[in-house]
């Protein structure tokens, strides 16, 4: 077994990448990504993103979770707070051999320290080499701390049905209350509203359920 | 440079070489509404594009003219139907295999030679290799050289892209 998320990813590489996926929890989909596990063992773990073309993820940590990551293809600028991130864009070019010049570079993302990413019109695909410290791996999708990608992602996350439901009904009600021209102040009803409210409503009662067991 | 008389024999020659993933820099991503694709080794008129399905989702029958291909099961849940067949059911082979892998892992199918198929993917989503080589045209993704209904938005953008450049 391996000492840290480094030691696994040196090994696996070394290893020549060996495809094993596990049958438990193998692809995770969200608003612009997909995963799957190439290889499980233990607390370690090696996921391939696969990202839409634009895509971005905002500003996130996966706790309990030490990452490495490490370029395959596309065009992906990896961020990490508190390091110079220089500008990806000046690496777009193949190598001799015709991969991406980056293919195979890492960067090691440690635990508590928030990343983000950007993609550019090529969309862009990586390795997360991930070693969970305090429970089984599952994936770093859902092992997420800070805003999410979108309504996929919050379904995943656990939040989406209830957040999704008051967003979806407040949109439709700021929609409705939406001036068609300048001299309208007033709503054609309260329905809207009224609906966005209960659905809040409905949420803090099952919450207020859940506080009480 | 290696070339390979069929695709099988390059499927061969790629597992004993120890599976090597290089995706190419030239047109390595393919997107559609039901699936991500890496195309994770290109050499001549061969390649190997590694498909991520998304869950509960199914393509029409279709085909891919000029190229012939062979699939490999990965993992997930997942169904090949050829030639306008109904979807075999695999429900029976849905069990952990060794190391905790799928026990369909690395088991092939026939090889489809621009003869029409589908695709059916259940609630686990799932994942396989598609080995294939091209007869006339430089390879880039089977879900551009697509005869049949499309997928949808992404997918068509997908094929516009390809024609256009």
């Amino acid at each position: 077994m391996w000492n840290n998320v480094e030691e696994f990813r040196d090994w696996y590489m070394a290893s020549g990448m060996p495809l094993r996926p596990p049958f438990k929890n193998p692809v995770f989909v969200t608003d612009n990504a997909m995963s799957l596990c190439l290889f499980r063992e233990g607390r370690f773990q090696v996921e391939l993103y696969l990202n839409e073309p634009f895509a971005t993820s905002p500003p996130h940590t996966h706790p309990g979770v030490e990452s490495a990551f490490v370029y395959l293809a596309g065009n992906i600028q990896f961020n990490l707070e508190g390091r110079n991130n220089p500008d990806a864009q000046q690496w777009q070019k193949p190598s001799p051999e015709g991969y991406h010049m980056l293919f195979g570079k890492t960067v090691s993302s440690p635990d508590g320290i928030p990343h983000w990413l950007k993609i550019g019109p090529e969309g862009g695909a990586f390795l997360s080499f991930e070693y969970w410290k305090d429970q089984d791996p599952v994936s770093v999708t859902v092992n997420w701390n800070g805003d999410s990608v979108g309504k996929e992602h919050d379904k995943i996350l656990n939040k989406g049905d209830k957040v999704s439901k008051i967003q979806d009904a407040y949109e439709d009600w700021a929609e409705e209350w939406k001036p068609v021209n300048k001299m309208q102040h007033h709503p054609s009803s309260y329905e809207g509203f009224e609906a966005g409210w209960m659905a809040a409503i409905e949420v803090m009662l099952e919450r207020l359920e859940l506080a009480k067991t | 440079m290696k070339e390979w008389n069929e695709v099988e024999a390059f499927k061969d020659w790629w597992m004993a070489a120890g599976c090597p993933i290089r995706p190419p820099f030239e047109h390595p991503l393919h997107i559609t509404d039901m699936a991500y694709a890496l195309t994770i080794y290109r050499k001549g008129q061969y390649q190997i594009e590694l498909y991520i399905c998304k869950p509960n989702t199914q393509t029409h029958v279709h085909a891919h003219p000029g190229i012939e291909s062979l699939s490999v099961y990965l993992t997930g849940n997942l169904s090949f139907a050829k030639d306008g067949a109904e979807f075999p059911d695999l429900s029976q082979f849905q069990k952990e295999g060794a190391n905790g892998t799928h026990m369909l892992l690395g088991k092939s199918l026939e090889t489809v030679n621009g003869t029409p198929h589908a695709l059916k993917v259940n609630e686990e989503g799932g994942s396989f290799l598609l080995f294939q080589r091209w007869s006339n045209k430089k390879p880039r993704s089977v879900a551009t050289e697509y005869d049949g209904v499309t997928l949808g938005k992404k997918h068509d953008k997908q094929i516009e892209n390809a024609n256009v450049e």
